[in-house]
């Protein structure tokens, strides 16, 4: 409401632009007694033509010399001076006090100038500080510079007004000619902040409530320092204060806002086109440039920065590429991926590349190594160490730079290699010269493109810039006293340790990330890629995030569901392992308890939801997460069994981090029921029951048995342990030596614990797995029967989706199987002793009985009807945008 | 803490008229009429839980804090009421209420006089206090006078000491010189264009600007004014007619170095001439804000002006240059002095040559005028100022090895300066020094005392030579510095 209001307010005032009648000068007093008349002169001789009135507040200062001194002024200049005395309740509850006298007294007091009574004003500060309001009515104060005497010292607080930069120093004096609007709005001095930086902390309100303040160069404030003062204490109880201000403060200080504020105010990336001679001013790729320069203006804006002021913003990252580049990691859901990879690479290396390789179609994957004295820096885009750029720019020769381009780097370097699918590799990156030199020895001595060569160029033209003579003399008279001006990008990391904030503003949409170990064909990630899928129908937006994995699979339909890949890229990360303490068995990393985990914050702090698909030990960062505002969300399969069958894993883990987590996502509604019984509360639970992984491609149909013809028997899965491949051998075996008319087919890869190798005559039998929908499709349409003898699962995929096509499941009664699998209604269940036994019963009675597996068949049908993911994802997107 | 007004009591001040009597009293509403029937020559204002009234209308509270006296009992009702009456006073100012006067059991003829008595202690009381505290600020005031003079004593002394020594030298703090290939900045006639200077303020005693060409035909008025927006006001102002405009330097000097207290500053340049007044430019600037601007804050071009910056001891008087301009109406106070600086001196003409091929002394900061053998070496130097009335100029051999030399100075109207080479005039007895002589390493000055001088151009002659019977004039590197003009 605040908002809107002074929204309003701002609005109202602009479309009128009422220029300022009235200003009210306040002048709260406690103990200057004897330098208070200087204050009161320095307000009674303000030039201008608007109407002023003084308000001296006496604090309860116990000197009689202050009350005389109060006294004597309100007498001589009664139509100018009003005298308040109030009981002392501090700094803020006096200038409050004057506030609200104004408010009710002095209607046409448009602005007020909080005043501290041992300061000066020149006489002409409050007509200019008025004519600047009036020039520019989105102002909603206006603040000085400080020029201090006593002590004397003048800084320089100028430039544009940034809530970021605010946000970690005090920007604005309390000096500052404030609108009446913005007290009208209910902003007022915090009484609790009785030991100092008051002001800053209002200030804080105000940017909080949407308004904005404007330096003014030459106001004419004079601040007198002295050795001691309320500043002083202030500073010595800064850490404190400061503390005080974050936890008040807590929206702000959110690495989120910070990353937007960072985006409108001081976007960190300055990116040079060289085909384009353009230069976008940017931080998240995804809303475009904040700016777009010619190189001409970049190269005036970057020695701007150099003349020894603090008021312009210098993007503090130079990023050199081409278009077709850009292009290419935007078209491949990356570009911030790579930008925030490089920015972290470049507290490694001096100069961070990026090189795009051509990969396997559907395959993603990223591998580094340091380059200097080892090969030519090859890559299609770099980034440079923030600090390196006035060292490089103000080199008198390139002889140093040029290293970066030579046969072999001579700097310090390195590469990351991005391999991409083919046709995501733009032509620019000279992969048909590489190609080609494999052909024809000539070709060898054409150096590819690499941005070496115009990052050479870039640093020669900025060395030899006209304006650098200037960048050699001291022109401002005031020191710089905006320090975070240039450590802009700083302020986003101070939530996380230090660490590179993901480039990433947010823009009214609500971003859900989704964390695995890895990607590849398993029942975890299909399950993430669904509830993706539909939680994008939904209109949330989904990115993934690979915690270790360096390759991953990425076909058309998880780059459709993904607006973005992130791999995570800590050598330190492990999702499992590393640690010597235990949670109920399960083993907790060292990563989770005592890691450094300012990155992975760093990586997800400005997402709405993340939804942790198995990332073990990445259940350590939730809870910092949370205290960020971002929904923590636990997705549960299976628990895993040791050697010795004892229930470990993920599910555990979970229960360790139970306080972390908004919520509990178990894949069934057993699992959700033991979640329960261990312990979590039944509010955080949301099943989000697995259901068929893969829409059914339109004109599969299925195929019935040929009456007399062999029952035909499907096994879809890894071939190993977990999954009962003993048991699939002995079935088969006695199957055979029954005689049974059985067809089988065994679809997947061997994955045998120990190195053991399947028998010869099995192994025969082994199809590589499917992968593609259509063709899975195809293969159920033409089974009988799915048979799954595992000794653990969750949920399987494999179980829902030959239901779906009518395959009727034969299935041992583990994990949630019995969830859906009735036995002798849509499916045979199998358990206790001699799975294999019971295995061959089963297939016997549906190879004999047609009537039978017809029925279960249909039921099995009927049962899949409605399930999928929509239906799935219902509850968990009903919790995470509640009113949706 | 602030108390909270209730609605009434907010209504009721708002409401109030603003002009409330100087002096009052307080009263509870059950004793206004008594007090009324007193007529005491203070108006009455009744207190209660609601606010003040005065005369049947309400009154700030804060302005009945200022003008109170004190309270006014004349019954037990009353003094009740003022208890209360006291308790919100405390809450609402943390301070007690003032005074009171209970004559609740004073017989009610007495009751005027004890009133009027109390009223008169208390003004007496104030007055008293107010005496004791003017006359304290008076007694402090008269001790910041005498240290002011002591101090101005002693600065004047300071002043004089550095007159008269080489301190009184103003420094070239920041010379942004012209670059080859800049284009010129044109400040056409009827125009402003204003410079942002770079650096501080205090201290600053000359600035220069470069006229790139001077303007053919030389008509039209430069104004120049030195300002500070942080001050809001203008510094000082030169006006100069187009005649007395040359290319190269155009140095504007203050008397004084600017104050202590350090603000910004800018130069305003106008110009109303026949044709635009061309100046050089120095460095590209990334900066707008130091690029020249025209008068509506335009900038022109990317360069800055071409600008020299000198600075002196911040509120001091220094000689200003004798190549310098000094403000409109400002006049010399004191010592009037203008110095030649060290360049100044290299426009020196060699007689023996009439080119000005002459060097510095090594290690620079002198004219070398190196002593000749059987012949006396001069430098012709013309003067930019007419009418000097004294020359001082300081002398001395700069090698330990050299001979002793003699030094003497003249002055003779720039039309008798010689055609021939080594022609050196006779100078008429009272536009000579007189030869000085010195031992070499060391310093010496010497000094013409010139009669009134027509107001005509006038050339010093800086000469040399060696005593008689002396031959050698090996190391004889015989300089001339810090040439002094008493205008």
């Amino acid at each position: 409401m605040r908002d809107d209001l002074a929204e309003g307010e701002r609005a109202l005032t602009g479309a009128m632009h009422l220029p300022v009648r009235a200003v009210a000068v306040i002048i709260p007093v406690f103990r200057h007694s004897v330098l208070l008349p200087e204050a009161i002169e320095s307000a009674l001789a303000q030039e201008g033509d608007f109407a002023l009135h003084v308000v001296i507040v006496n604090d309860g200062c116990p000197h009689q010399e202050t009350e005389a001194v109060c006294r004597a002024y309100a007498e001589a200049w009664p139509e100018r001076i009003r005298y308040l005395r109030k009981p002392n309740g501090g700094l803020s509850d006096a200038r409050n006090h004057g506030i609200r006298h104004v408010l009710a007294e002095a209607p046409e007091v448009d602005a007020i100038y909080m005043m501290d009574a041992d300061n000066r004003l020149r006489p002409g500060a409050l007509a200019r500080a008025v004519a600047e309001l009036d020039d520019h009515p989105e102002a909603d104060w206006i603040y000085p510079n400080i020029d201090m005497f006593g002590l004397t010292f003048a800084g320089d607080y100028g430039g544009d007004y940034s809530l970021l930069l605010h946000s970690q120093m005090n920007l604005c004096e309390a000096g500052s000619l404030i609108r009446r609007r913005v007290f009208a709005a209910g902003i007022l001095f915090d009484v609790s902040f009785r030991h100092g930086f008051e002001d800053w902390e209002f200030f804080l309100q105000a940017g909080g409530a949407g308004f904005r303040g404007r330096n003014l160069e030459n106001f004419g404030f004079l601040y007198r320092k002295r050795g001691e003062s309320m500043l002083a204490e202030s500073e010595r109880d800064a850490a404190v204060i400061r503390g005080e201000i974050e936890r008040k403060h807590r929206a702000l200080y959110r690495p989120r806002r910070l990353v937007d504020l960072e985006q409108v105010e001081a976007p960190r990336y300055a990116v040079v086109l060289s085909d384009r001679d353009e230069v976008l001013v940017m931080l998240d790729p995804a809303q475009g440039p904040v700016e777009r320069l010619t190189l001409a203006e970049f190269e005036a804006l970057w020695w701007r920065g150099q003349t020894g002021s603090s008021r312009y913003h210098v993007p503090p990252f130079l990023v050199v590429t081409r278009s077709a580049v850009l292009a290419a990691l935007t078209a491949a859901g990356m570009v911030h991926f790579a930008l925030w990879l490089l920015e972290r690479r470049t507290a490694d290396h001096l100069f961070a590349g990026l090189a795009l390789e051509r990969g396997k179609a559907d395959r993603l994957g990223w591998s580094e190594e340091a380059v200097q004295g080892r090969m030519r820096f090859q890559a299609e885009m770099v980034m440079l160490r923030p600090a390196l750029l006035g060292e490089l720019f103000r080199d008198r020769s390139d002889d140093w730079v040029s290293g970066l381009a030579a046969a072999v780097c001579s700097v310090p370097a390195g590469v990351v290699r991005l391999r991409l699918p083919p046709s995501l590799v733009p032509p620019v990156t000279g992969g048909f010269l590489t190609r080609l030199r494999q052909f024809l020895p000539e070709a060898a001595r054409v150096a590819p493109w690499s941005v070496a060569q115009d990052m050479v160029a870039l640093a020669r033209r900025m060395q030899g810039s006209v304006y650098r003579a200037a960048a050699d003399k001291v022109w401002e008279w005031r020191n710089p006293d905006v320090v975070w001006r240039t450590r802009s990008h700083e302020v986003a990391r101070v939530p996380t340790g230090g660490k590179a904030a993901f480039p990433r503003a947010g823009d009214g949409r609500f971003h859900v990330g989704f964390l695995l170990p890895l990607v590849e064909f398993g029942g975890v990630e299909r399950v993430a890629l669904n509830v993706a899928a539909a939680l994008k129908a939904a209109g949330l937006v989904p990115h993934l995030f690979v915690l270790e994995a360096r390759e991953i699979q990425l076909g058309p339909e998880w780059r459709d569901a993904f607006e973005s890949v992130t791999f995570f890229c800590d050598p330190a990360f492990a999702t499992w392992g590393g640690g010597q303490t235990l949670y109920d068995g399960t083993v907790l990393s060292d990563w989770a308890r005592w890691g450094d985990h300012g990155d992975a914050l760093a990586m997800l702090a400005w997402l709405d939801a993340v939804l942790n698909f198995h990332g073990g030990a990445i259940s350590g960062v939730m809870g910092k997460l949370r205290r960020f505002g971002v929904k923590t969300g636990l997705s549960l399969h299976l628990n895993d069994l040791s050697p010795f069958s004892r229930p470990v894993g993920n599910v555990y883990l979970g229960l360790a981090y139970e306080h972390a987590y908004d919520l509990f996502l178990p894949c069934s509604e057993q699992l959700a029921g033991w979640c329960h019984a261990m312990g979590v509360p039944e509010e955080k639970i949301v099943p989000v029951l697995n259901a068929p992984s893969f829409a059914l491609p339109e004109g599969v149909l299925r195929k019935p048995r040929p009456e007399g013809a062999p029952l035909r028997v499907i096994y879809l899965g890894r071939l190993d342990g977990q999954k009962g491949v003993d048991r699939l051998v002995a079935t088969l075996r006695h199957a055979r030596m029954a005689g049974l008319p059985l067809r089988w087919r065994l679809i997947g890869k061997a994955v045998l614990d120990g190195g053991g190798a399947l028998p010869e005559d099995i192994a025969a039998m082994v199809e590589p797995p499917i992968q593609n929908p259509g063709a899975l499709a195809e293969a159920l349409a033409e089974a009988d029967v799915f048979f799954l003898p595992s000794y653990f699962e969750g949920l399987p995929l494999t179980v829902l989706e030959a239901m779906r096509s009518g395959v009727v499941p034969v299935a041992t009664d583990v994990g949630a199987v019995a969830e859906v699998l009735r036995d002798g209604e849509n499916g045979v269940l199998l358990g206790g002793e001699d799975i294999p036994g019971q295995a061959v019963e089963a297939l016997r009675r549906l190879a004999e009985d047609p009537a039978l597996l017809a029925r279960l068949s249909a039921q099995a049908q009927a049962d899949m009807a409605g399930r999928d993911w929509n239906w799935a994802v219902a509850a968990l997107l009903a919790r995470l945008r509640p009113g949706t | 803490m602030s108390v909270e007004m209730t609605e009434p009591a907010r209504a009721r001040d708002r409401n109030a008229g603003q002009a409330v009597p100087s002096s009052l009293i307080l009263v509870a509403d059950a004793d206004l009429e008594a007090a009324r029937k007193l007529a005491l020559p203070v108006a009455l204002c009744v207190g209660g839980a609601e606010g003040f009234v005065l005369e049947g209308r309400g009154v700030p509270a804060d302005l009945v804090h200022g003008a109170a006296l004190g309270v006014l009992v004349l019954s037990r009702a009353g003094a009740a009421a003022v208890e209360a009456m006291a308790a919100g006073w405390l809450a609402r100012f943390g301070v007690s209420l003032p005074d009171r006067l209970d004559l609740s059991e004073e017989r009610a003829g007495a009751r005027r006089e004890a009133a009027l008595s109390w009223i008169a202690d208390v003004l007496l009381a104030q007055r008293q206090g107010a005496a004791r505290r003017a006359v304290a600020l008076m007694r402090d005031m008269a001790a910041l006078r005498r240290e002011h003079e002591a101090m101005q004593a002693a600065f004047a002394r300071l002043e004089a000491h550095a007159f008269h020594h080489r301190l009184s030298e103003r420094k070239l703090l920041m010379a942004l010189a012209p670059v080859e290939g800049s284009p010129v900045a044109e400040l056409p006639s009827g125009a402003e264009m204003v410079q942002r200077l770079p650096g501080g303020s205090v201290g600053l005693s000359d600035l220069a600007v470069r006229i790139a060409e001077v303007p053919q035909p030389r008509q039209g008025v430069l104004t120049c004014r030195l300002e500070s927006p942080d001050l809001g006001r203008e510094l000082a102002e030169w006006t100069l007619p187009a005649a007395q405009l040359s290319s190269g330097w155009l140095r504007l000097s203050l008397v004084r170095g600017l104050e202590e207290d350090p603000v910004g500053l800018q130069l305003r340049l106008g110009w109303s001439g026949a044709v635009p007044l061309r100046l050089a430019t120095a460095m590209a600037h990334p900066d707008p804000r130091f690029r020249p601007q025209t008068g509506g804050g335009t900038p022109v071009g990317r360069h800055v002006l071409a600008m020299e910056i000198w600075h002196y001891l911040p509120g001091v008087r220094a000689p200003a240059s004798a190549t310098g301009r000094l403000p409109d109406g400002e006049m010399e106070a004191g010592p009037g002095m203008r110095r030649l600086e060290a360049r100044d001196l290299l426009r020196a003409i060699n007689l023996d040559t009439l080119a000005r091929d002459m060097t510095p002394v090594q290690g620079g900061g002198a004219l070398l005028v190196h002593v000749m053998p059987e012949q006396v070496a001069c430098a012709i130097l013309p003067l930019p100022l007419a009418g000097p009335r004294q020359v001082s100029v300081d002398v001395m051999t700069r090698n330990a090895k050299g001979p002793v030399v003699e030094y003497a100075i003249a002055v003779l109207p720039a039309a008798m300066r010689p055609k021939r080479p080594g022609a050196l005039p006779d100078f008429p007895e009272e536009a000579h020094s007189g030869w000085v002589r010195m031992k070499p390493m060391r310093a010496g000055q010497v000094t013409l005392i010139l009669p009134d001088l027509p107001a005509a151009e006038h050339d010093l002659y800086l000469m040399t030579r060696l005593p008689p019977g002396a031959t050698s004039n090996a190391y004889g590197w015989s300089g001339f510095s810090s040439v002094v003009l008493h205008v």
